[in-house]
């Protein structure tokens, strides 16, 4: 397995070395060479004590739509809208026209 | 939960007064449409997109999506299989002709225990129990909430 190493020269000399994979192991070394070699050692000795275990956390699904607040945005959002009069114009004429049908 | 009729959400859209002042005390979580009530306004929606005239296209599916996004804010009650048993007693109790949309959301709103609330008092006076019945345009907030 591959991992990637971050080597940072320090201001006050040497080198900072950072494994992002493995966020809590971070090294110091005097050169890119003892860097690497440690950073090699360190991941070996912190992979032989580890497992990996993978969980599944099941997602809640939200009830359709997530209540927040008054979509106050869309309040009076159709008052210059002809065509949403007709729509529910439309939609009456539908539940009526089902009238004779019970 | 409150379940609003179609006639309440065109209030919603045109922004009348009396509904703004429910709105200001009522809670959005307590407020949803009856699935019934989406798919009408989508389905006019859906007419308008696709029989209208070349000219009028773009308007009509530029408001097939805004009445989708406004559609998104809402919680929606869905008739389920319970609304089944429930619309079947209706029926047979109830020998005045409805209209089937209105049985179908009379039964969610009977199966869910439920306010249903419309300006349409006349056509669910005989299948739902007052207390199940609002009106949000016609009666103000002071009168009709607890």
């Amino acid at each position: 397995m591959q991992y990637t190493l971050i080597l940072t020269e320090k201001p006050e000399g040497g080198i900072q070395v950072t494994i992002p994979a493995l966020p809590a192991c971070t090294l110091e070394a005097a050169t890119r060479d003892e860097a690497i070699r440690l950073a090699r050692e360190a991941i070996a000795q912190l992979v032989s004590r580890s497992e990996i275990v993978q969980i599944e956390i099941p997602q809640q699904p939200r009830a359709t739509g997530q209540p927040r607040g008054v979509p106050w945005e869309w309040f009076g959002a159709a008052k210059a809208d002809p065509t949403w009069d007709v729509l529910f114009d439309d939609l009456e004429q539908h539940r009526e026209a089902t009238r004779d049908v019970e | 939960m409150y379940l609003w009729d179609a006639n309440i959400l065109r209030a919603f859209g045109q922004g009348h007064a009396t509904l703004r002042s429910y709105l200001l005390r009522v809670p959005w979580s307590e407020i949803a449409l009856p699935s019934v009530v989406v798919a009408e306004v989508l389905r006019g929606r859906c007419d308008f997109a696709l029989k209208a005239t070349p000219v009028e296209v773009p308007l009509a599916h530029q408001r097939l999506l805004d009445t989708q996004q406004m559609l998104s804010h809402f919680q929606i009650v869905v008739f389920d299989a319970a609304c089944v048993t429930v619309m079947e007693d209706l029926r047979q109790r109830h020998r005045r002709r409805q209209r089937y949309a209105d049985l179908m959301i009379a039964a969610i709103v009977v199966a869910g225990r439920h306010v249903l609330v419309t300006r349409n008092q006349a056509d669910f006076r005989d299948v739902l129990p007052r207390a199940q019945l609002a009106n949000w345009i016609d009666d103000p907030p002071e009168a009709s909430l607890p």
